[in-house]
């Protein structure tokens, strides 16, 4: 029986205590005498969605495969035993060996959306480090983050050491080689190694610079400070190598990306934990990168280029996967899973895979087309399942404007022969406040909503229909993201986004088959946070610790989230909103993250913010190059076409 | 033909309840590879029954799962191949072939035996005078000891003492065979809260003071008790 951080008094009174026992099947022990570098992986939140995430997966896998390594896993504590871990001081522990994450070399956390920031906080809390990265010793651990929220990190800048800009597969290696190399020699310091690794690709160091503001609250300049009186530090390391620290950090920060996906670590283990994650299933990722380029979506430029698996590899994987975790059910991860090559013939082999081992298939993100349903009609229950559509715009103006490629005909094309197949459920997705939205637009949703239904009726005669047909839609509020070329556009008070929302609603309520139709919508006061985070700077980060200190976490789970709070926050430290989500932004503008350099250009982005203002479309990368910078990377469609 | 399993389920597995158990066998068994039976349909389950469930915190050297198969797989075989996949704190005991028309394991349950550990901080709380077994005798003298059971539908009195076919004490260490299973199901901690209490320990329990293993299951008639284990057979 392994040893528990937690007595069994808290462990009784707190709800689901296998989140925090470890000991999970396919975990990773190992003797921690031959262990040189300790890693804590953490997910920001609750247990059941952290261990579903398939990126820490990948690290956990990287990382135990270095022998000098031991990476475990830690989450964050749900309220009713953070309030225990306080009240009592104990310290916050990794999953794998129970012990405190203080005495941890490393705490990685992921940033997969800006809502789970305060959960940073509390996670840094909650393990007795200094929440803010200038107050820590060379006793604390180095706290790094990664993931897609670090495409703008100056937010939350000030509470980490380290942040990691791209794929974790190119650089952990090298940067840990000196870790190690640093940390066994005597003259170690912590200031001396994040000095050091800020020259590795992949690595800014927030610490090491600096940021100047103009009058009108816009940047007026960002650059690494000097040190040493501008000359190369050298000292020798533990395996008497020299060391060189040259006098500054660089002044653009390089995203790095793994050119070759068949080359990455995979968990082909994975942990299966006790409870039902909210992913309890295999989870194939088949490609990287997305070669629509929809000018709303992060994903869709942060990652480029499209990158695919080999087939050959996803098929060992998926068995190998399968066979060593017992799951029921198996699903393929990508951007765009249609966009696969190949996709046909890995179809053909999970099916075949997967009926012989009682293994349900799920595939999510398919284009509707004859041959999506002809593989969901084989696959799925068409009874229950449904098909959807993110369609993103109601008019095709519009859709054009953001680059979305779905047109109206493919919609009705796609739902007429699914209704003829049997299917009479069909849900839309769509964004309200995107940039050149106008309320004809809005009025064109359900009216799409309506033609579809309509199509359902006059198609299914009426004895072979399964009930009436269930048309959903749903809206979320557009928010900005960096790297995007949408990156300068504005938005909204909450009041105005409720606005467009009721014309939705409104207007449906107005449709000949509005008792088909049903409509939900997103809460609009969390989109207009997320906007500031998505897009600040430096100076949000006192509002951010004052929000916590106030007793906010969980932020991301809407009966957590308090609006009142954070919007005190950003009063008490002068964060305004006028500045930072509702006005529209210069191209001249030096932004917080530019700084980085994603492999897509400025050039490229402004191109296409000018393309969307005049509703141009721009092909896909496999139609034609459109020149934006990722075949620097020399990966994926960049070097296929 | 159907198999009971039965394994022992011990250490932090105390905190994975029922529910979860269930699932984890569902994955392992596919691990393993066993050629068990699905049900019809267009989900198909694997079919097996479970005995009753555990209460969350307490650990187990006897818990029960019926499955059926498709093909025979020797006993000793089916041990290995699901502890080759298991976690450390589950390990399987045995695997017994049924006779047909048995019951499953959760509806063939009619007792229990559990053997329950006092933590150090009760022990000091009841004292070093307080004698276990002269209370425990007195206290299985009594004409009747009456508690009032509820269920989301009723609240009704039942006396507990003729549900209790043995209760002894060594060591501080109790051992207690009772009624389990869907009728007249006693839970060990109700037994040892009344016991306490009858004895003069006014506190109210803490439950996490008693550390609680349920070491098997019964089925057959009060006088005569047969493990469920003792129900199959094992196949070369």
């Amino acid at each position: 029986m392994s040893k528990l951080a937690l007595t069994d008094d808290i462990l009784m009174a707190v709800e689901k205590p296998a989140r925090y026992i470890g000991d999970e099947l396919n975990i990773t022990r190992k003797d921690l005498k031959d262990i040189d570098i300790r890693i804590a992986m953490c997910f920001p939140d609750v247990y059941e969605i952290g261990m579903s995430h398939l990126g820490i997966q990948i690290l956990y896998e990287m990382f135990n495969q270095r022998s000098d390594t031991y990476c475990e896993r830690v989450y964050s504590p749900w309220p009713d035993l953070h309030k225990i871990m306080k009240d009592r001081d104990i310290p916050l522990f990794a999953l794998e060996t129970q012990d405190a994450i203080r005495s941890f070399d490393f705490l990685g956390i992921t940033l997969q959306y800006e809502m789970c920031y305060t959960n940073v906080l509390q996670i840094l809390d909650l393990a007795k480090i200094p929440i803010w990265q200038k107050d820590r010793t060379d006793n604390d651990p180095i706290v790094m983050g990664g993931g897609p929220c670090t495409y703008n990190p100056e937010p939350i800048a000030d509470f980490f050491d380290v942040i990691y800009v791209g794929e974790g597969e190119v650089s952990y290696d090298e940067f840990l080689d000196i870790y190690k190399d640093m940390k066994g020699s005597s003259s170690y310091s912590r200031e001396m190694f994040l000095r050091r690794v800020a020259h590795i690709d992949g690595i800014y160091v927030p610490g090491l610079y600096e940021v100047e503001y103009n009058e009108d609250s816009t940047i007026s300049r960002f650059y690494p400070r000097e040190y040493n009186k501008g000359l190369d530090f050298a000292f020798k390391g533990a395996s008497g190598n020299e060391i060189i620290i040259p006098p500054k950090a660089p002044d653009t920060v390089k995203r790095v990306v793994l050119s070759d996906l068949d080359e990455g670590a995979y968990p082909t283990k994975p942990i299966i934990p006790y409870i039902r994650a909210t992913q309890d299933r295999v989870v194939l990722e088949i490609q990287r990168g997305c070669i629509r380029g929809c000018r709303f979506c992060q994903a869709g430029m942060i990652y480029r280029p499209n990158r695919e698996r080999s087939l050959e590899v996803l098929k060992k994987q998926a068995y190998d996967m399968v066979m060593s975790s017992g799951h029921e059910e198996i699903s393929l991860c990508s951007l765009s899973s249609s966009d696969y090559s190949k996709l046909p013939e890995l179809v053909d082999y999970l099916i075949e895979l997967c009926t012989e081992h009682h293994v349900n298939i799920s595939l999510p993100s398919l284009r509707i087309d004859a041959f999506s349903l002809d593989v969901m009609s084989k696959v799925q229950d068409i009874r229950k399942s449904s098909l959807t559509f993110a369609p993103e715009a109601g008019s095709q103006r519009l859709r054009n404007v953001i680059n979305k490629g779905l047109t109206k005909e493919d919609i009705i094309n796609g739902s007429n022969t699914a209704f003829e197949g049997g299917w009479n459920k069909v849900k839309l997705y769509f964004m309200l406040g995107l940039p050149l939205e106008e309320d004809s637009d809005i009025v064109e949703i359900p009216e799409l909503g309506n033609e579809i239904a309509k199509n359902y009726y006059d198609i299914v005669p009426k004895e072979k229909r399964n009930g009436k047909c269930q048309i959903s839609m749903s809206t979320s509020f557009f928010v900005p993201k960096p790297f995007t070329p949408f990156q300068w556009a504005r938005m909204y008070p909450k009041e105005e986004y409720l606005r467009r929302a009721y014309l939705l609603k409104d207007t449906m309520n107005k449709q000949l088959n509005k008792k088909s139709l049903s409509y939900h919508y997103h809460e609009a006061d969390v989109s207009v946070l997320e906007g500031v985070l998505a897009r600040g700077d430096r100076r949000l980060s006192r509002a951010i610790y004052d929000v916590y200190m106030n007793g906010g976490i969980y932020d991301a789970w809407s009966e957590f989230y308090d609006d009142d709070r954070w919007l005190k926050a950003f009063s008490d430290n002068g964060v305004s909103l006028d500045f930072y989500v509702y006005r529209e932004r210069d191209i001249d503008e030096i932004l917080p993250w530019d700084f980085i350099d994603v492999g897509i250009t400025k050039k490229f982005l402004i191109r296409e913010w000018e393309n969307a203002k005049k509703g141009i479309v721009t092909p896909n990368c496999r139609e034609k190059c459109n020149g934006c910078g990722a075949a620097v990377f020399k990966g994926g469609v960049c070097i296929r076409n | 033909m159907k198999v009971r399993v039965k394994f022992s389920k011990q250490g932090s597995l105390k905190y994975i309840g029922h529910l979860d158990m269930l699932r984890y066998f569902q994955k392992a068994i596919k691990r393993a590879g066993l050629p068990i039976a699905y049900s019809e349909g267009f989900n198909p389950h694997q079919i097996m029954t479970f005995s009753s469930p555990l209460g969350l915190g307490m650990t187990s050297t006897a818990e029960y799962m019926d499955i059926e198969l498709t093909e025979e797989v020797p006993s000793e075989e089916g041990v290995s191949r699901l502890n080759d996949v298991m976690v450390e704190d589950i390990t399987v005991l045995s695997f017994k072939y049924l006779p047909e028309k048995s019951k499953n394991a959760m509806s063939a349950t009619v007792a229990a035996e559990y053997k329950v550990t006092l933590g150090d901080k009760l022990i000091d709380e009841i004292g070093a005078d307080f004698n276990y077994n002269k209370e425990l005798s007195k206290f299985l003298s009594q004409k009747a000891c009456i508690i009032l059971k509820k269920t989301k539908k009723s609240e009704r009195e039942i006396d507990i003492l003729p549900l209790i076919y043995d209760f002894s004490v060594e060591d501080k260490i109790f051992s207690i065979k009772c009624s389990s299973g869907s009728n007249d199901n006693l839970k060990p901690e109700v037994i040892m809260e009344e016991y306490l209490r009858f004895s003069g320990y006014d506190e109210k329990l803490d439950r996490v003071n008693l550390k609680i293993e349920r070491t098997e299951l019964y089925t057959g008639d009060t006088d005569n008790l047969i493990s469920l284990d003792d129900i199959g057979i094992n196949k070369q």
